[in-house]
């Protein structure tokens, strides 16, 4: 009996001492700030990262900095944590965040105004992508500054383009005749079913196709807005308050992708594509991706040649455009040495080296423009088209149901590419439940 | 109580005081901060505010709430019968006196080791329309491909599939321990009488395993409403939301669509339903569970 009460005794005290410990630390920390960056980052981008801090640190021995790195597999995943952060109250410093993130951080007033601090830091906006500026300003004012930005083009396999004998996007664009048109043609050229047929073929077996012309750019929503924007359509209207999937222009894109899948039988799904990861296996001629998947797909490309063009015109030539940046919480401890910190990660150089790990086009015009981060004769050999796109490419559209909107979307889409409804019964039905939520 | 008794009941709170604590702050303290929650509107950012019965008012107008109930309600029709029978068929196969019987045990017993999200990442690959294993084995049947995880018809009962994958897991094990407890005579008295293999199974295995099937019914009606991983992975909710199950739904709403206390409302009435659920199988037990001894306990 006595022995186990000894037992007790020794784990209170053990336990008493850690206490003790843990609590000591702060009080010598007086004359040293430590400030919080919650951001989310892989391997490579954690080392940079870890790198960067301690030089920030050398040059402002006054400020320390805590780095709360999120390992998520997915954007919502990450929101999902910093929501969590934000719910405990337990404001860190900075944020980095997505553009999905932003209208409703923007609407709760849960950022710090970031004017005055670029205004005495003497740093114009200018100097960024407007489109990057436009995605975290409200009635003109910044609220995070922007990190990277990205843009939606066209991959593709160059060798199938040579064995079938076309011509390249590349090549139709220079001579204006990259249409969606002509992209039909390429599609169903490069679609082989097993007997070598392709899809323009009399004879071709839909259902024992081997080698498709392209992803159907359906994925919600970098896949399916592009075409939207491009056939002259609309998500929503100017003031983000009505659906506009629902008029002609849009009807007509998405008309467009269902006969590209259900008819011309051109198009793969972009969940059995990504599946098996086709296009890296050289069984897929074109797939609209941002500019990511120069690393993430690209590297994992090791039997052909490959390169990225504009994505095709519709009526107008479009893409979709989103953009990362580095935030305040309105309620964070030390928003001065968070805005150094900030300041210190969006210098020219510390940008440029996490663009050479190659996930980010940096918001900063210079940088992104510059020989250095265009990387010329690197393959992929047009990777200038992602920032040339950023002058035609659209935003999102803000709202704060952003995320409920793309679900409710999605799910009438699905119907769409299994021939269950049609685009315009589906898009009827999706604008009616979207206007819902807007009215929320 | 004598000063013994007393002092040892002491002990013993003092040794459960740790799990006590960590029930309170972890387990019992955000259950009643949820149903707090689930009085309020709160989008996570901003304080809450009391809204009273209105989320569970607009859970009821709610089309995709009862969608996803629906789901749930699908799932588990399917997969608790289908893998309860399977986990008693792999336990009685794995009951016999046959050679290099644990070499098989541990071999059915494996896919629950493993991360289910990687379990779901190869099921995928198994039922992808164009290359996966499932349609080239209907290729070779002649069957037409049937696009698996695309199809609102097929894309649930895909996902049932995938969990019946680990019915050599942890319900085969305590199918298993039960079998084990049976003690052997009575299969033997049953034999010398001339009970058939059948026979026995019907009237000696099943009766005396009855409690135990129960115990894998009720754990398996709860934890297939939980469904949540394969439905997030592989499917995301779709093709059109069917396969939006209850909790991806909860989840969404909590997490991705500022509804937290819209959120917390369907948590609780997940576990008012699962309460009814479980009451109506102990009321039902009392017709075809056996104890020994005669009692019934509940």
């Amino acid at each position: 009996m006595r022995s186990k009460w000894i037992g007790v005794l020794v784990i209170a005290a053990l336990a008493g001492t850690m206490w003790t410990l843990g609590g000591g630390s702060p009080a010598q920390a007086q004359k040293v700030t430590t400030i919080r960056m919650v951001w989310q980052g892989e391997a490579n981008e954690l080392k940079l990262y870890q790198g960067l801090v301690s030089k920030f640190e050398q040059s402002h021995p006054d400020i320390k900095v805590k780095l709360e790195t999120v390992v998520a597999s997915s954007d919502p995943e990450y929101f999902q944590k910093v929501q969590v952060i934000a719910a405990s109250g337990d404001y860190p410093d900075v944020i980095y965040g997505h553009y999905s993130w932003f209208p409703a951080a923007l609407a709760k007033h849960f950022l710090l105004d970031m004017d005055p601090y670029l205004a005495k830091a003497g740093l114009s906006k200018s100097a960024y992508f407007p489109t990057a500026i436009q995605q975290f300003s409200d009635h003109g004012k910044l609220y995070a500054l922007p990190r990277e930005t990205s843009s939606i083009a066209l991959y593709y396999n160059a060798d199938m383009f040579k064995q079938a004998g076309l011509k390249t996007p590349n090549e139709y664009y220079a001579a204006g005749q990259w249409t969606w048109n002509t992209f039909l043609t390429v599609a169903k050229k490069l679609t082989r079913d097993s007997n070598g047929k392709s899809a323009d073929q009399p004879g071709f077996n839909p259902n024992a196709i081997v080698q498709w012309g392209t992803v159907a750019p359906v994925n919600m929503p970098f896949g399916l807005f592009p075409v939207v924007y491009s056939f002259g359509g609309d998500v929503l209207d100017p003031t983000n308050t009505s659906c506009r999937l629902d008029r002609p222009a849009a009807v007509r894109g998405i008309t467009f992708l269902q006969d590209l899948i259900l008819k011309q039988h051109a198009g793969i799904l972009p969940s059995q594509a990504q599946q098996t990861n086709l296009f890296a296996n050289g069984k897929i001629g074109m797939m609209a991706s941002g500019y990511w998947d120069i690393v993430v797909t690209g590297s994992a490309i090791k039997t052909f040649a490959w390169d990225v063009a504009p994505l095709p015109k519709g009526t107008i030539q479009s893409t979709r455009v989103a953009t990362g940046a580095y935030a305040i919480p309105a309620k964070a401890p030390h928003p001065d040495q968070a805005w150094t910190l900030i300041r210190f990660l969006s210098q020219p150089d510390n940008t440029m080296e996490l663009a050479h790990l190659g996930l980010i086009i940096p918001a900063l015009r210079a940088a992104a423009l510059s020989p250095q981060f265009l990387a010329p004769g690197k393959v992929p050999l047009h990777r200038k088209v992602f920032v040339d796109a950023l002058a035609y490419g659209r935003l999102d559209p803000r709202t704060t149901h952003w995320a409920e909107m793309v679900d409710t979307l999605g799910s009438e889409m699905d119907l769409v590419w299994t021939g269950q409804k049609s685009p315009a019964a589906a898009t009827g039905e999706a604008c009616s439940k979207i206007n819902a939520l807007l009215q929320h | 109580m004598t000063p013994r008794a007393r002092r040892e009941a002491l002990t013993g709170f003092l040794l459960i005081l740790p799990w006590g604590l960590g029930f309170l702050a972890f387990t019992a303290g955000p259950m009643a901060i949820s149903l707090g929650l689930s009085l309020t509107k709160w989008d996570i950012l901003t304080a809450p505010q009391y809204v009273g019965l209105a989320n569970f008012a607009n859970l009821w107008r709610d089309p995709l709430f009862w969608t996803a109930l629906r789901n749930t309600l699908a799932y588990t029709l399917l997969t608790v019968p289908l893998s309860l029978a399977g986990s008693l068929t792999l336990a009685l196969l794995l009951n016999r006196r046959v050679p290099a019987v644990s070499v098989f045990r541990a071999l059915f017993y494996l896919p629950e080791l493993m991360p289910t999200v990687a379990t779901a990442i190869i099921w995928t690959w198994l039922l992808n329309t164009h290359f996966g294993l499932l349609n080239y084995l209907l290729s070779r049947l002649g069957l037409p491909p049937v696009a698996w995880l695309e199809s609102t018809t097929w894309a649930l009962p895909s996902l049932v599939l995938m969990g019946l994958w680990t019915i050599g897991g942890n319900r085969m094990l305590i199918f298993l321990a039960g079998l084990q407890g049976i003690p052997e005579e009575l299969h033997e008295a049953a034999a010398l009488d001339g009970a058939s293999r059948g026979r026995r199974l019907w009237h000696v295995t099943l009766p005396l395993l009855s409690p135990v099937i129960f115990f894998n019914l009720v754990l398996g009606v709860i934890a297939s409403f939980q469904v949540f991983t394969p439905a997030y992975i592989v499917t995301n909710g779709g093709p059109a939301d069917s396969t939006l199950v209850y909790v991806l739904y909860l989840y969404r709403n909590g997490f991705q669509y500022f509804q937290m206390g819209y959120a917390a409302a369907m948590a609780w009435v997940m576990l008012v339903l699962l309460l009814a659920f479980t009451w109506v199988q102990f009321r039902l037990m009392q017709r075809w569970v056996y104890y020994e001894g005669g009692a019934t306990p509940g």
